[in-house]
């Protein structure tokens, strides 16, 4: 049985007690010391398929690399690295629709780890096809209009004035 | 805090690179204006440009940042169609010769675009343009700084602010000194370094990586990349091209070429620089998508061009990008540092505030005000606050909605001020609403389209009979 369950199976009062003192641990933060890299996306929900991470440590003194991980699932089952470097961030594109969920680390030049920042999911849902060519569709009939106007009026130009 | 730790060129060769062309084209703005001391010389190069510079700096102009930048950020995050979206861009300028054409024939004596919309429109009309106008051009020159920034800091390393700033005041100093022929003359210069760059980049480029290396890894890492069917970038594909064609259509930058080639000139001018300059996004776009095969981390998407070209090809390919793009940054900012000015000196000082100044008092004006934006520009860059095709983007509404209010405005008498008027409100409405509810792929795709329903509703429902004559205001006295 989870924590959740008990806690919902007990009596209103201490329920609410409970649930009080025992929110900072639920929370992906409980545990983290200063040393706790902090992971962030651009996007949660990525229609373009694209979306920016970006990584930080309080205090980067004395830091050689940061390990990015990415997985198919929250619990980190099957990890991969995507990233091993010193940069900050990274730009993923050209996803399809689906889940990834990433975690960094940092590793110190003295060998020492950092423990991995709170797990970040984001979802790649891409833009209806109906929307887009929808609008594909839109775009096409301004344009040849535009077009067909100014090939007119220049024909036209032509016709009035042979010398200009 | 910085978000690139792998730069190849030592910070100091990359300011030594950036004295050298500083001090070039510095040089070159001085020797190119030396003798234009009338307001006309200065802000319109006496209206005697010739075909080869016209073609020249509308190529180099239209050659920015957001070509040898924003083309291979667009290949990353939109693939194939990103890529070629791109490159329809050229739409604007070939549709623009003809109207370049036309802006000759019907106002001799023009300086800028905010004279037309005057005549055409009156003046609610007018002050709806230049609200979208200055935007605009505020919107790209910001740009154009954090391209530089963001430049020098892939390559380099050096801190963002520092390059930003270096290369920002590099071109407030020609344009200062030389004027607009300083302008067009440093244009031809640096189309032919730009020109040159690309091909010695696509050549080295597919030299050391085959074509079906990065299809597999495209294939196998970013699917979507390769697929025609991404609908993002569907959307993106007219998006981008009526985007360009408002670039074009509304700006001063191209309506002061227009004014300055000599009669016959613009048509072919445009026509030339379109076709020249529409295979250039498509080879700055195939460096972005060897990326992934290179295995190379791009922190964020404004950097990719910069990135992948030094990581294959070291310093070389760091020095030839370095060179190129601040040849093009150069080209572009000088362009619009020029023509910005020039509208915010006539349609605003001059028109609203100073209806008698002096050809010598406008000229200083001119300068002043070409210093002054230089210095908002690099405030507005320090922030940094977004990418450099989402920055550009968001002014595509305002600038599509202009579309239909000049092309109708040039050729149709019925066209009216209301229909005009409201086309560019609405329109910009539209489109910047779409893209805070779809994404910056579609905004000045439906400003664009909001905008050619209000004119044609109008034009039909409210008929003008506008007499061209009106266009052919004398030249003012000075």
């Amino acid at each position: 049985m989870s924590c959740v369950q008990t806690l919902r199976n007990l009596p209103a009062l201490p329920r609410v007690i409970l649930t009080v003192l025992l929110l900072p641990a639920l929370s992906p933060a409980w545990g983290a010391t200063q040393e706790t890299p902090v992971l962030e996306s651009t996007s949660t929900e990525a229609r373009a398929g694209y979306y920016q991470l970006k990584w930080s440590l309080e205090d980067e003194a004395g830091v050689d690399r940061f390990i990015l991980q990415e997985a198919d699932s929250s619990d980190f089952a099957s990890p991969e690295v995507f990233y091993e470097g010193a940069d900050r961030a990274t730009v993923i594109s050209g996803r399809r629709d689906g889940t990834a969920h990433y975690r960094v680390r940092a590793v110190f030049e003295d060998g020492h780890r950092s423990p991995w920042s709170p797990p970040l999911e984001v979802k790649v849902h891409h833009h209806s096809t109906v929307q887009a060519f929808g609008l594909f569709f839109i775009g096409g009939i301004v344009f040849f209009a535009t077009a067909g106007m100014i090939a007119a009026g220049s024909r036209a130009q032509r016709r009035a004035d042979p010398e200009g | 805090m910085s978000i690139q730790e792998t730069a190849i060129l030592e910070p100091g060769l990359a300011w030594i690179l950036i004295a050298l062309f500083t001090l070039l084209y510095v040089g070159l703005g001085w020797y190119f204006g030396r003798h234009d001391k009338e307001l006309d010389q200065f802000v319109l190069a006496g209206r005697r440009v010739g075909l080869a510079v016209g073609t020249a700096t509308a190529m180099a102009t239209w050659v920015t940042s957001n070509t040898t930048m924003m083309a291979p950020q667009l290949a990353y995050q939109m693939g194939i169609w990103g890529m070629i979206g791109y490159s329809l861009g050229a739409v604007g300028l070939l549709l623009f010769a003809p109207l370049a054409k036309r802006i000759r024939h019907l106002m001799p004596y023009g300086y800028t675009s905010g004279d037309f919309v005057r005549l055409r429109y009156g003046k609610l009309a007018w002050r709806i343009f230049l609200a979208i106008s200055i935007f605009y051009s505020l919107g790209w020159l910001v740009s154009l700084g954090m391209a530089g920034g963001v430049l020098t800091h892939a390559l380099s390393g050096i801190p963002y602010w520092q390059g930003m700033t270096v290369i920002l005041a590099a071109c407030v100093s020609y344009t200062l000194i030389g004027g607009f022929r300083a302008v067009i003359g440093t244009d031809f210069i640096q189309s032919i370094l730009i020109l040159v760059g690309l091909v010695v980049l696509a050549w080295l480029t597919i030299g050391r990586i085959g074509f079906d290396e990065i299809h597999t890894s495209l294939e196998q890492e970013r699917p979507e990349l390769l697929s025609l069917m991404m609908p993002a970038a569907i959307m993106f594909l007219f998006n981008n091209l009526l985007f360009g064609m408002g670039e074009i259509f509304h700006s001063n930058v191209w309506w002061t070429r227009a004014y300055s080639f000599r009669e016959g000139v613009g048509q072919w001018a445009y026509l030339l620089a379109g076709i020249f300059w529409a295979p250039i996004p498509i080879v700055a776009g195939f460096i972005a998508l060897a990326s992934p095969a290179l295995g190379t981390n791009i922190p964020a998407a404004d950097m990719v061009g910069p990135i992948v070209a030094s990581e294959l090809l070291g310093l070389t390919g760091a020095v030839i990008v370095l060179i190129m793009v601040f040849a093009a940054l150069a080209s572009s900012l000088d362009s619009l540092l020029a023509a910005t000015a020039m509208l915010v000196v006539r349609d605003l000082y001059y028109r609203h505030f100073k209806p008698h100044a002096t050809g010598e008092h406008l000229r200083t004006a001119t300068k002043v005000t070409i210093l002054l934006l230089g210095i908002l520009a690099w405030l507005l860059c320090l922030p940094k606050i977004t990418t450099l095709a989402q920055l550009l983007h968001f002014t595509g509404a305002f600038v599509a909605s202009t579309i239909w209010p000049i092309a109708a405005g040039l050729y149709w008498r019925r066209t009216n001020q209301w229909g005009a008027s409201l086309a560019m409100v609405l329109g910009s409405a539209a489109g910047i609403l779409a893209y805070f509810q779809i994404g910056f792929y579609v905004g000045a795709l439906v400003g664009a389209a909001v905008s050619m329903v209000v004119v044609l509703a109008t034009t039909w429902a409210r008929p003008g009979d506008f007499d061209w004559e009106r266009l052919r205001e004398p030249p003012p006295n000075h």
